[in-house]
């Protein structure tokens, strides 16, 4: 009986140690996040300034700025790593070591490439001072432009066949560049621009976009032309889409490669925009795909199409094949593409 | 001595009672996203961080060490409108779905991809769309949800988590007004709260709006455990702010970071361990589960035909690309130099990892893509794979018909139109033109090679 109680009790001092185990492990973490090198030759990283405004500069344009440092501690300080928010902003230190009272500096270079507006971005520098093993500097920045767009991309997004749609752009000189907009052209027959309200520094040009007889995408570009040295054309694209009766999301069934046998779905949404079309009929090529039809609401609905091959193999180019009573989209023919392979 | 027996062996069992009766269990949140399109980190040098890849990896091994994970898509897949960027939202979605996440949350740039492809995202996907203070008005059906309440099973205790979705109208581009109307975020947080604080354990919110607007949020609603919040932080280490006791916390940008929330259940109560903005260094293994998806997004861009089906821009006083060979008729020396640079290899850096079928990737690896006559496509413009002559000094026509005509002259400025931040971090133009320089060439008979 005795042997039972002691047997019981070992258990249950194991079960304690098991407990005590997890403080040790917590308290070997806490120990480890303590500062390294706190006693004896200290070094000490101290700064002139932890931030550094470049003002306003033009977009494209680079600036430099040193912040100076110096060893304000005992103990030799070493630069391990300096490291920016960004590729953008290279940060570079001049010495590696310094002892003590030694002065070094970290030289920031900024790219301001295509950003625009107030830009902050951060430099970090590690170094082995046990109290400020990472110091943040900061740049500050502002950068305008000669010419600027607004909006940068025009979207037409979804227009009826025949329909017509309008956006606007505001094109922006800075006053005191005295550049001139010298033409905004665009070589996309449906889009005509007029020039709205003009002053010295703001234009305003109606984008009207009409006429299109042709279902799908389209895209191009209105061109600004400008007599700025820096940016003398200016490139805005555009883009939409023209529907007719019936509207459908993919263009396109793309399975990309599937394994032989192995079975794939994809989907596509048919929209009818016009409530009195009807869809009348669905086929689909080659003959081993099956697909079928769920409702999403009155107009819409997913067609999903199944792949199942068995013992095919190669390249599939398919149709899924929608007739209607739309005289205007009677039959539509959606791809399928697939790569079946062993 | 039975009885003695009797007292230890009821200590013990009292003990290990309430040992058992307060284990904790704990459960993990995964926050990913503004990947604004990046669904790898560029290949163009080493250390680049992000990729859905080791995302997925590193979602494993929280799975494999048996923690209850719920992984969340906070929004902005895309980062502009146009047919890749739906290739890609497509592809995100999968990678998302095959992660077993939750929720996507969508933020503005996700509504730049037009109703209809969202419609065709949020029907089709099985992952559940997120929208707390946005109304949208669109003939194509898109499902979403105001808020998320998802109860987790496995644990001693219920546990019930509340999912909340604002999007700052600082964030939202005017043409987007054309399908959505926007709330004011604590308006319409206020009866989203009242709704579910007294249903849910923890109240996330994810937040689609500066970081300033996010803690302002935090300040007001004290009863949200946790916001994600964005918006273009690049550092996002330094992000994590305390409200109180709430943790605000950004990703960053482009997939670079994920957020891991770690929470332990104790005592029927949730208590929040750490929150972090983790890195995904190349340290962490690539997941062959999303290298397949990715090998199937090239696959893709090359059936769709991208290359050929972007819009081409003309170029200045009608001139057009001939391509490196032609200008090597004359400019033998510097062609010859040519051939040994890094430049000479550019197209094939691609085709050797098989995304040459990609037009963002193309743009830097040949001469003229995206112009009228430019490249196109292997096939039909081999002259002009690889970064050649014309990358430099631009297209070469009316040079070539006329002598007199100079040809453009290299500066760093054309450099950096791909040596950029996000491609080229380590470039210095000093460095760098060292590579490349040409030598000095005596072109001795220029009339009759341009005859």
């Amino acid at each position: 009986m005795r042997k039972i109680v002691i047997y019981i009790f070992m258990l249950f001092l194991i079960f304690i140690a098991g407990n005590s185990i997890d403080v040790i492990a917590d308290d070997k973490i806490q120990n480890d996040t303590q500062p390294k090198n706190t006693v004896g030759a200290i070094p000490n990283i101290k700064f002139d300034e932890y931030k550094y405004n470049f003002g306003k500069i033009y977009s494209g344009e680079k600036v430099t700025h040193k912040f100076k440092f110096k060893n304000l501690g005992n103990g030799e300080l070493i630069i391990d790593k300096v490291k920016s928010s960004c590729g953008c902003t290279a940060a570079l230190s001049s010495k590696k070591n310094l002892k003590k009272n030694e002065e070094g500096e970290i030289e920031v270079r900024f790219n301001s490439g295509k950003y625009v507006g107030k830009i902050t971005k951060s430099i970090f520098v590690h170094s082995n001072d046990p109290v400020n093993p990472k110091v943040k500097l900061a740049i500050e920045v502002k950068i305008i432009e000669e010419v600027s767009v607004n909006p940068r991309r025009i979207n037409f997004g979804i227009v009826r066949m025949g329909g017509s749609c309008s956006q606007n752009i505001e094109i922006k000189t800075l006053p005191e560049s005295d550049i001139k907009i010298l033409k905004v052209e665009t070589s996309f027959p449906y889009i005509k621009l007029t020039e709205k309200n003009k002053n010295e520094s703001v234009c305003n040009y109606d984008v009207m976009l009409r006429g299109m007889e042709e279902f799908g995408k389209f895209n191009g570009f209105i061109f600004v032309h400008t007599d700025s040295k820096k940016k003398p054309r200016i490139d805005v694209p555009f883009n939409g889409e023209v529907i007719g009766d019936i509207t459908y999301y993919p263009s396109r069934l793309s399975f990309g490669t599937v394994k032989k046998n192995r079975e794939a779905k994809k989907s596509v949404i048919v929209t009818l925009v016009d409530k009195n079309v009807k869809i009348e009929k669905i086929e689909i090529e080659p003959p081993f795909m099956t697909y079928d039809i769920a409702p999403l609401n009155d107009d819409s609905q997913v067609i999903s199409v199944h792949l199942r091959q068995g013992e095919f193999s190669g390249k599939v180019n398919g149709n899924l094949m929608i007739y209607s009573n739309s005289s205007i989209q009677p039959a539509i023919y959606i791809p399928i593409l697939a790569t079946i392979n062993n | 001595m039975k009885k003695y027996f009797c007292i230890i062996l009821a200590v013990v069992f009292i003990f290990i009672f309430a040992r058992v009766s307060s284990s904790y269990d704990r459960f993990v949140l995964f926050f990913s996203g503004e990947e604004q399109g990046a669904l790898i980190p560029c290949g163009c040098f080493e250390g680049q961080l992000g990729g859905i890849s080791r995302r997925d990896t590193l979602l494993n091994s929280y799975k494999k060490q048996g923690i209850f994970i719920i992984a969340v898509s906070t929004g902005d897949l895309i980062k502009s409108p146009g047919r890749q960027e739906e290739i890609k939202m497509g592809y995100l979605l999968n990678a998302m779905k095959e992660m077993d996440c939750l929720l996507h949350n969508l933020g503005e740039k996700d509504f730049e991809i037009g109703p209809q492809a969202l419609s065709f995202a949020s029907q089709t996907n099985g992952i559940n769309f997120l929208s707390g203070n946005i109304e949208i008005i669109s003939p194509f059906p898109i499902k979403y949800e105001k808020y998320l309440l998802k109860e987790l099973s496995g644990f001693s205790v219920p546990v019930k988590i509340a999912f909340l979705s604002i999007i700052s109208e600082s964030v939202i581009d005017a043409h987007l007004l054309d399908f959505i109307r926007v709330y004011n975020p604590l308006k319409s947080l206020k009866p989203v709260l009242n709704h579910v604080k007294e249903k849910a354990d923890l109240i996330v919110l994810v937040s689609h709006a500066p970081l300033e607007e996010s803690i302002e949020i935090a300040e007001s609603f004290p009863e949200i455990g946790l916001v994600i919040s964005g918006h273009d932080i690049e550092e996002p280490a330094e992000s994590l702010t305390y409200v109180n006791e709430t943790p605000v916390i950004s990703h960053g940008t482009e997939g670079k970071y994920v957020v891991i929330a770690d929470y332990v259940v104790k005592n029927g109560k949730i208590k929040n361990k750490s929150v972090e903005a983790v890195p995904l260094e190349d340290k962490i293994e690539e997941s062959e589960k999303m290298q397949l998806l990715l090998k199937q997004y090239q696959q893709t861009l090359k059936e769709e035909d991208l290359l050929n089906n972007i819009p081409k821009l003309p170029l200045e006083k009608g001139s057009s690309y001939i391509g490196s060979s032609v200008c090597g008729t004359c400019h033998k020396k510097v062609y010859t130099h040519w051939l040994d640079t890094s430049h000479q290899k550019a197209y094939t850096t691609l085709s050797d990892i098989g995304q040459q079928y990609d037009p963002e990737c193309v743009n830097c690896h040949t001469d003229g893509f995206g112009y009228v006559s430019g490249f196109a496509d292997y096939e039909t413009h081999q002259n002009l794979a690889h970064v050649g002559c014309e990358s430099c000094h631009g297209a070469g026509s009316n040079h070539l018909n006329n002598i007199g005509e100079p040809y453009g002259l290299a500066d760093e400025k054309r450099c950096l139109e791909c040596h950029n931040s996000d491609h080229s971090p380590k470039f210095q133009y000093e460095n760098y033109w060292e590579k490349i320089k040409h030598p000095k060439e005596i072109l001795s008979n220029i009339s009759e090679n341009t005859q």
